[in-house]
């Protein structure tokens, strides 16, 4: 459904002259499939988000493409949403006006929006937050909203750049619980960036982990973890040691050859 | 005998101290808590100061409070006051909206269109700098001593922080909040109205509330330098008259109204900015 052949970025000097660019990612290839959970896992500046917004259509790509049911991504489009690192919440808005906004956007009318809006607050679980605003709500509230913003045009894909990077411990374990749980009910394909192992393979069907200057794939893996059993139980599961083991090595791995 | 007495009257006056300074102590704190008695206390207490110092001195230099009262009286009845009020209110509002208006236009373009503000960057710093009442004059010559002339001089002093407080809102805006709209698709015309003039808002209204002080000294400047009329018309005519109480009448009134006015915007400008200021607490 969505795929990346062989993706080349270089950030250049100021004019952009392409011979000095410095490669950030190089030669990504890979397909996500949908309803699938696929993470981007590698070290922070090793090109994990250029990829993402590449991706959604917010950077362009020096070569290769991302297709999408065959079509090339050439800008932002309305099918694949995007949940942001920091909340990125509009703070003069509402939650259940910050949760429409991508559908006022597409000229819904108020009434009809809002009431899918307050569907998907309720499946983030903040029924009874409707009217309030952002700097009103808790870090991991105001991430809820950010995903139920990024759920409310029922996208092809959902793309998440380090969603949970910005929380505490506690409140990141129960986030990633429950947004599992939202993936698999509403059958959510999502690609996920994060320079957690634990998150990446709690959470998902496969792992690409990526190394490092330029960012090329190493490997993917898949852990098989996140569909059996919650993201908390998955830490307890034997195959979870092993499995972040494999992936560190390979991490660690990449560090010593670049 | 009277040893006795004297230990006795001690310890009253050992008693009574306590309670007294306990007194005190709520008394100061009361006070502290209530800041508006405080400033209505102190107010109160310079007229007083005010009306006891200047009993003796010369009508022609000086006054004092309950002369400029009766003042204000005989020119309230003779229909003066409200009539100088009704002149000065007209270049007033159309002045102060039209610097509202224009400010937030050129603040708009400037904060969008990298060529308009490399091209007026300059004029507008030494437009700036300059004391605007140096124009005067040229300002007169060119739109008259009528309202066009007044409204001109108030225009050239209110507009300019609703331009640089538009500019600098617009300019402030968090690429992140601009990424929003990008990534879901919203076109250029939906990022201005709905992320970056929204974004821009507690800005523009700390601008307008500089404007409100600016048009009200502008208006005063005008009412002294073109067609006498107004309040400003009233101060000049007065003190060309050595009436010295009367002229402390219209004073007060402007001081009133600034002070009143600037305090109305402010209060608009929590209620739009009650986000903003709750953000930056968060930080």
């Amino acid at each position: 459904m969505l795929e990346m052949r062989d993706i080349h970025k270089g950030f250049g000097a100021a004019g952009g002259a392409k011979r000095r660019a410095t490669p950030v990612l190089e030669g990504i290839t890979f397909d996500v499939h949908a309803g699938e959970v696929v993470s981007l896992l590698g070290a922070s500046g090793c090109g994990k988000t250029t990829l993402l917004r590449i991706v959604a259509g917010l950077l362009p790509a020096d070569r290769g493409a991302v297709l999408v049911n065959g079509q090339p991504v050439q800008a932002p489009r309305r099918d694949l949403c995007m949940v942001f690192q920091g909340f990125s919440l509009l703070p003069w808005r509402s939650v259940v006006s910050n949760v429409s906004f991508p559908l006022e956007l597409d000229g819904m009318a108020r009434e009809e929006r809002e009431a899918i809006a307050r569907k998907y607050i309720d499946i983030v679980g903040l029924r009874g937050c409707e009217k309030h605003y952002p700097h009103e709500l808790s870090g991991g509230m105001q991430q809820r909203v950010g995903l139920a913003r990024g759920l409310v045009r029922q996208p092809l894909v959902l793309l998440m750049d380090e969603p949970f990077g910005a929380l505490d411990a506690q409140t990141r374990e129960v986030l990633q619980d429950d947004f599992s749980r939202i993936c698999q009910e509403l059958r959510t394909t999502v690609v996920l960036v994060t320079h957690s192992i634990e998150e990446a393979l709690v959470l998902s069907d496969r792992v690409v982990v990526l190394g490092s200057r330029p960012g090329s794939i190493r490997r993917i893996v898949a852990p098989g973890l996140a569909r059996q059993v919650s993201a908390q139980e998955a830490r307890g599961v034997p195959q979870f040691a092993a499995c972040a083991r494999e992936v560190r090595e390979l991490l660690r791995g990449v560090e010593t050859t670049a | 005998m009277s040893e006795a007495v004297a230990t006795k009257t001690r310890e009253t006056a050992a008693e009574s101290a306590a309670p007294a300074r306990a007194h005190r102590r709520a008394l100061a704190e009361w006070l502290k808590a209530h800041p508006n008695v405080v400033r209505i206390g102190a107010v109160l207490l310079f007229f007083l100061w005010w009306e006891w110092a200047a009993r003796d001195a010369n009508p022609l230099f000086m006054t004092y409070p309950s002369a400029i009262w009766k003042a204000a009286l005989e020119m309230t009845e003779s229909g003066q006051l409200v009539e100088a009020l009704r002149q000065s209110a007209g270049p007033f509002v159309i002045g102060l909206a039209l610097s509202i208006v224009l400010g937030i236009l050129i603040g708009v373009l400037i904060g969008s269109f990298w060529i308009l503000e490399y091209t007026t960057e300059l004029f507008l710093a030494a437009l700036y700098a300059t004391p605007r009442v140096a124009l005067v004059p040229l300002i007169i010559l060119w739109a008259g001593l009528g309202t066009a002339g007044k409204v001109s001089i108030i225009v050239s002093l209110a507009v300019f922080p609703v331009i640089v407080n538009t500019y600098a809102g617009i300019k402030d805006v968090r690429g992140s909040l601009i990424d929003i709209g990008r990534a879901y698709c919203a076109t250029e015309t939906q990022i201005f109205l709905k992320i970056i003039l929204p974004a821009a808002i507690p800005y523009i209204m700390a601008g307008i509330r500089l404007a409100v002080g600016l048009g009200i000294i502008g208006l005063v400047v005008a009412e002294f330098f073109t067609a006498v009329q107004g309040l400003g018309g009233l101060i000049v005519t007065f003190s060309n008259n050595f009436a010295t109480a009367k002229l402390f009448v219209p004073v007060i009134v402007i001081g009133v109204l600034g002070a009143g006015l600037t305090q109305l915007v402010t209060l608009l400008e929590r209620r739009f900015s009650r986000w903003r200021l709750s953000e930056r607490e968060r930080q």
